[in-house]
Parts: structure tokens; C-alpha cells; sequence
């Protein structure tokens, strides 16, 4: 009967304190890649909160202006009138939109949206959803930190107006969102003749595609499906920040490796007389590389586990600190560190390889 | 090394023989240290890097005192600050003010081969106050329907002079490459005030009043009394305001990456030197086997960390400033900018990452039994 003995398994657990650290030092290193990932992730998801929960199918901006975020956009009344009596629009619904500061001890960066029959505030924690006048609604996580709630008064578009609602998930690292009275905005802006952008819905049977496709054909415009207009919107964010994601994945990649490089080089190096009895008895070194290299799966794969448990737990910790800042873990981003960690391992065991081929059988009898 | 064991007449230097008596495991060590000091320092680095940029139109604009509406305390999200261009000439009336400009500016997008490239667009009045600073080739705009861009973004995205930019459905003519201008976030654009009143749809407005004059305090004093309604900002004030907004966004992602990596140095120095030791456990017994106490071998064991994170530091501050300045050659929006409280940050985080990792192996010498060394 044969029975094949677990030896990378009990050469790592023999020094637990020493296979724990390795372990924690690889998922260091790999939770530098994923947490930044899933933050990024994250702004992805929330930066496209107003156009995926305002409602409109079809959202319409100035002729070559495809975004919000960190964008302008300006549409003559008059196009926005004829948008309204088109036969194929069931409803078209103006807004003004600008990015504000609210508060000026704790200042905070908020799109400012004028609606009036449409595009309004989705979710509600409490008070009304339908300001008026000198009335504002506030992300209730932005009002918390305005140190306000209803009844207080922050100051936008040069005027105090009053919180009469908060609403929820409104709010992410880069920008909340609050609410005015579409009139209100207009006045206090100046801004009689132009709206931002135009909410459409299609009438019965025509699609949103259809739709943008010939209203951008037939007006002076830029339309989109809102699915278009919130990948236009992660596209930004993404052109912006891939040289940032892909440095750090870089530096989580050389730290990691340096790590686990590390963890191998001195597991194997204390083991040197037991590899030479391995050797001694017929074991080449191919398998013995082969051993190795189980350690470094096994360090690098614990290392990712211990990886993804911080990062659940920082997805539960930080938002609680930070309101702004939450994680998300994409299937992506999992499959990334996968490969990353798998590159780590075979790297990682390459480290202590030329000293165990150099290691001479008689050895073992020598002390 | 400070520590060192005494003999008949001289001090062997135990616990520097130990560290380079197997110099792989040293370098990937320091190597580990190195990189997470580095990578601290270039956290740091990059975010008062941003922090520069995101003020570069108030650092070198020309202008003292700048006035918006009430509730504007920021440059780049000014969007809602309507102000009559007349509004100059009234603050140009004011005693001390040399200059008084209207400006409007706002964010854009702008697709540039098919990448998105935020951008902060300025319209100022030609040959005054808030136009472009600094030529790298050809000249301001002058005229409706001309654009000068950032040289770094244009090289990045292959414009030229003569090229035609669309900027909201509008053609723009490149007339100008201005230095001086590049961010990460968004780098600067000009175009005539005119230009950016046509493309936000506006009439005769601007988002600010630009002002020049001596004594900028009193400046914006005076103003202030005249125009109570507005926001009246000195450039300092408008920049901390700027730097502050930016601040809020980046701090906590910022102190998530930083405590990461001080783990990673901890627990490297902590392998390390938990290894030296699990390692050397008869070399251990012996000295205590011939009467050292544990207090000389943790100061021994601590010695070895403090040096693996002195020199991971030294090695990781060279490392930072070759990585910044290397990434700032080859993508010249990056910039990172090293202030003294830095350097400060990052000799404490080596220290604790140095102790933390003292403290690991201090239960297994305390463990260590001396008859341990006539075992074998």
C-alpha cells in the first residue's frame, strides 16, 4: 500500500508563526491591489447614480457633451420646447445641473439638480422630495456631515435655503447629489434660456436606442440610452485613473513578490538537511522545485484568502468612518489578483530553487 | 550594529553577522521595507502633487483678488457663479484696483482619440489678466473659434498647432501649446471669454472677476465693503479652498493605502526577523546556555529590526524619488511633490514597522530553553 506524505503542507505548518506571517505579508501586498480596485469599482457604480435612477430611458445634453461628471451643458429652451411636442416623446422633462460646494466649515462637493416633473431625488429617508422656493433636498449622509437636518439652512447658488428632505443614496467619494426646485435654480443662476440636460421618455413601441439615434439626428443635440450615457460616464473615470490602478498593481505585484520571495527563500533555506535527505534517497530536483512551489501556491493562496477577508472587512469598517469611501469586488478585479497571485507563486519559488539544486546529498551525514 | 555580545577582549558583532551572514534573505527583506517606505512616500507624493496642480490657475494667473458670487469659494466648481461682465468696471473703480478682468470658466470633457480627458477651460480677455501664462509654441487665442491647449496633454494625445479640437460640439482651432499648465486631473485649456460664454450658453457673463493691485489683504477688504452681496477671496484663500475640496475627496482612500503598506513592512520585518531567530535557536541557546539574558536578546533581535528598517528606509526614500521622477518624465501630468513633514511620516513609519516587527519573535527567545543546544 502506498501513501504519498503531504510534505509542502507539514514543512509550512511546522513553523506556524513563520507560515502566518508570510501568509499576512502576501495579503498585505495583494490587498494593496484589491482595495484599490474595489474603491475604484465602487466610484464606477456610484458615479452613474443619477442618470440609472432618474428614470428617463433617454437622456439629451449639448451637442457634444456626453457626461455629468466634471462636464457643463447647455440646451436652448427652445429645443427643449420642440423635444416636448415631438410625436415620438412621451415626456420630456428639463434639468439644470452644476457642481456646488455646500457647507463652509466641512465643505462638500454636490451636483446641484433642478428638476421640476422629473429627475428628481429616487430614494427618501425623510422629509419631502419636493422642494420648493428657498427649499433644498440633501443626501442624508451629507447633511449629517453639514452637522444639519431637516429644518437647517446651508447656502447654494449664492442663496440659504432651507433642508426640507433627505434622500438616500445620493452620495459617493467623488460628489453627492442634491435637489432644488427647477425655478428656483433657473432664477438664481440666471439661467432663463438654456437647460443642462433633457430626461426623455419614448412613446409606446419605440425604443430608447431608436430613439436617441433620431433625436440626435434631427436636433442640434448629443443623445443617449441611459445605459450609454453611464458608460460614457465609468469611461471618464477609467481614462482618468488607469495609469494610477495599473501603477499600484505593479507596486502590489514587486511587494508581493519581495514577500513571498522571502517566506520561500527562508522556509526552504531552514530545511536544507531535510531537502538533502529528500535527495539522498532519490528525489530529483524537479521534484523537489515542484515541492516548493506547492509551498508558494499554498503561502500565495492563503495570502489571497486573508486578502479577501481584510477586504470584506474594510468594506464593513470604512464606510462606517468614512461615509463616502465603500468597496466593491468585481468578478474582474477577482480574477485579476488571481493571476496576480498565481505569477507571485511561480516567481516566489524560482527564489530559493538554485540553492536547493546546489544542495549535496552527502550533506546530511556531514553534521 | 550596537549590539554585540562580549568575549575575552573584544565584542563580536553577533547580530550583524547574522543579518549578512545569508545576504538573499537580507536583500529581499530590505527589499520589502524598501518598497512599502516608497510606496508611502509616493502616496504622499502625489497627492500634494495634486494638491499643486489643482491651484495652478491661482498660482500664476497674475491675479490678487478674486470675486464671485455668494457661495463660490472654489475655482473649479464654479459653475454656478453668474456674475454681468460690467461687474469689472465697477470693481475696477474701487481705490487700489490695478486691473479688474472678467473670466469665465467651467470643466469639460473632451474625447481626444477616443480617451475622455477631463479638463478646466478658462475664457479670459485677450492681453489682459487670466489668459495663458507661459508659451511652448505658437500664441494665445485671439478670436472666437481658437484654443490653446496643455503641451503635456497635447503630446499625450498627438495634437498639434492647427489641429481642430471639438470642444461641446464646437470646432476649435489650436492655436497655442502653454506650459505650465499639465495636471493629472485636469490640465488647463484657454480659449476668449467670448468663445466660453458661446459654448456655456451664456451671454455677456463670467464665473469671476480677476483683480490685481498692491496689498492684496486690503484689497479684497475694500472690495468686500463695496460688493457685500459677492464672495471677495484673496489667491491664497481661493487656493486653500481649492486644495481643501480635493483634500476631502482622496484622504480616507489615501489612509487605507498607507496603512496597508505600513503592514506589509511590518510583517516583512517580522518575517525576517522571526526567521534570524526560529533559525538560530541553538545559536540563541548557546548564548544563553553561557549566561545572557533575555533583555540582551531582545535588544540584539530589536537591533537587527531597527537596521532592517533604517536601511529599507534609506533604500525606499531613493527608490521614491527615482519612481517620482522617473513616472513624472515619462507622464509629465503626474507630479510628486516631497514636503520635510513627509520624510518626517515616513522615518516614524519605518521605526514602527521596525519595533512591530521586534515584537514578533520576543515569545520564542523568551521560550528559548538553553539545554536546547546539547540536545542534538
Amino acid at each position: 500500500m502506498t501513501r504519498t506524505v503531504p510534505l509542502a503542507r507539514r514543512n509550512l505548518l511546522r513553523q506556524r508563526l513563520r507560515f502566518l506571517l508570510s501568509v499576512g505579508g502576501v495579503g498585505m501586498a495583494l490587498l494593496l491591489v484589491l482595495s484599490l480596485q474595489a474603491i475604484y469599482n465602487a466610484i464606477l457604480d456610484q458615479v452613474t447614480a443619477y442618470p440609472d435612477n432618474a428614470g428617463a430611458p433617454v437622456i439629451a445634453s449639448q451637442r457634444g457633451v456626453q457626461t455629468m461628471h466634471m462636464s457643463s451643458s447647455a440646451i436652448p429652451v427652445e429645443i427643449v420646447r420642440r423635444l416636448a411636442r415631438d410625436p415620438r416623446v412621451r415626456r420630456a422633462a428639463p434639468i439644470l445641473y452644476v457642481s456646488v460646494v455646500l457647507g463652509e466649515q466641512k465643505p462638500v462637493v454636490s451636483y446641484l439638480i433642478g428638476y421640476r416633473d422629473g429627475g428628481g431625488p429616487w430614494a427618501m429617508a425623510r422629509g419631502s422630495s419636493h422642494p420648493r422656493g428657498d427649499q433644498i433636498v440633501l443626501d442624508e449622509q451629507t447633511a449629517d456631515r453639514l452637522g444639519g437636518g431637516l429644518g437647517s439652512r446651508v447656502t447654494a447658488l449664492g442663496r440659504r435655503l432651507r433642508v426640507v428632505g433627505l434622500a438616500r443614496d445620493t452620495t459617493s467619494v467623488l460628489t453627492t447629489i442634491s435637489f432644488v426646485d427647477y425655478s428656483t435654480f433657473a432664477e438664481a443662476a440666471k439661467l432663463r434660456d438654456t437647460a443642462s440636460y433633457v430626461l426623455i421618455w419614448p412613446r409606446d413601441g419605440l425604443s430608447a436606442g431608436d430613439l436617441a439615434g433620431q433625436l440626435q439626428g434631427d436636433y442640434p443635440i448629443t443623445a443617449q440610452t441611459r445605459e450609454d450615457f453611464s458608460e460614457q460616464e465609468r469611461q471618464v473615470i477609467s481614462d482618468m485613473s488607469t495609469g494610477l490602478i495599473r501603477g499600484m498593481i505593479v507596486i502590489g505585484f514587486v511587494v508581493g513578490l519581495a514577500v513571498a520571495g522571502l517566506s520561500m527563500y527562508t522556509a526552504t533555506t531552514a530545511r536544507l538537511r531535510e531537502y538533502a535527505v529528500l535527495k539522498a534517497i532519490g528525489m530529483r530536483n524537479a521534484r523537489l522545485y515542484a515541492l516548493i512551489s506547492r509551498q508558494a501556491f499554498m503561502t500565495v493562496g492563503g495570502g489571497l484568502g486573508l486578502a479577501l477577508g481584510l477586504l470584506w472587512a474594510l468594506s464593513v469598517v470604512v464606510p462606517r468612518l468614512s461615509d463616502s469611501t465603500s468597496f466593491v469586488l468585481t468578478t474582474g478585479s477577482l480574477v485579476q489578483a488571481i493571476a496576480i497571485t498565481a505569477a507571485i507563486a511561480v516567481a516566489a519559488a524560482l527564489v530559493p530553487a538554485r540553492r536547493v539544486a546546489r544542495v549535496d546529498p552527502a550533506s546530511v551525514y556531514r553534521s | 550594529m550596537s549590539h554585540r555580545i562580549h568575549s575575552a577582549r573584544r565584542r563580536v558583532p553577533i547580530g550583524r553577522r547574522q543579518l549578512t551572514h545569508e545576504p538573499v534573505k537580507l536583500v529581499l527583506a530590505l527589499a520589502g521595507v524598501a518598497l512599502a517606505v516608497a510606496l508611502v512616500g509616493l502616496l504622499f507624493g502625489l497627492r500634494e502633487g495634486i494638491n499643486r496642480q489643482v491651484s495652478t490657475f491661482e498660482d500664476n494667473a497674475g491675479a490678487d483678488v478674486y470675486v464671485a458670487s455668494k457661495g463660490t469659494r472654489d475655482f473649479p466648481t464654479s459653475g454656478s457663479s453668474t456674475l454681468p461682465a460690467s461687474l469689472a468696471r465697477e470693481v475696477g473703480a474701487v481705490p487700489g484696483v490695478a486691473e479688474a478682468v472678467p473670466v469665465t470658466n467651467s470643466l469639460g470633457i473632451l474625447t481626444l482619440h477616443d480617451k475622455r480627458v477631463a479638463t478646466l477651460l478658462v475664457g479670459f480677455e485677450p492681453g489682459r489678466l487670466g489668459g495663458p501664462w507661459d508659451m511652448a509654441e505658437g500664441r494665445r487665442p485671439q478670436r472666437p473659434g481658437e484654443i490653446a491647449v496643455d503641451s503635456v496633454m497635447a503630446e499625450a494625445h498627438g495634437l498639434d498647432l492647427g489641429d481642430t479640437v471639438q470642444v461641446r460640439g464646437q470646432p476649435l482651432r489650436v492655436v497655442g501649446l502653454t506650459d505650465g499648465t499639465a495636471a493629472w486631473m485636469t490640465p488647463l485649456i484657454f480659449v476668449t471669454r467670448q468663445t466660453a460664454n458661446a459654448l456655456e450658453g451664456i451671454g455677456d457673463s463670467a464665473r469671476f472677476v480677476l483683480v490685481s493691485g498692491a496689498d492684496r489683504e486690503s484689497l479684497a477688504t475694500r472690495i468686500a465693503r463695496r460688493f457685500p452681496d459677492l464672495n471677495v477671496m484673496t489667491r491664497e484663500e481661493l487656493r486653500a479652498n481649492d486644495r481643501e475640496l480635493l483634500s476631502r475627496s482622496f484622504n480616507s482612500p489615501l489612509l487605507v493605502m498607507v496603512l496597508i503598506a505600513l503592514g506589509v513592512g511590518a510583517l516583512v520585518i517580522g518575517l525576517t526577523t522571526y526567521g534570524f531567530v526560529a533559525d538560530r535557536r541553538r545559536e540563541f541557546g548557546s548564548l544563553k546556555a553561557i549566561g545572557e539574558r533575555n533583555g540582551r536578546l531582545y535588544r540584539l533581535v530589536a537591533g537587527q529590526a531597527v537596521a532592517i528598517a533604517t536601511v529599507g528606509l534609506a533604500g525606499g526614500i531613493v527608490l521614491r524619488i527615482a519612481a517620482g521622477s522617473t513616472i513624472h518624465t515619462v507622464s509629465p501630468k503626474f507630479l510628486f511633490v516631497s514636503l520635510p513633514a513627509h520624510y518626517a511620516i515616513l522615518v516614524a513609519a519605518a521605526l514602527a514597522m521596525g519595533l512591530a516587527g521586534a515584537l514578533v519573535p520576543v515569545r520564542v527567545l523568551a521560550r528559548l530553553d538553553p539545554q536546547e543546544v546539547f540536545r542534538r
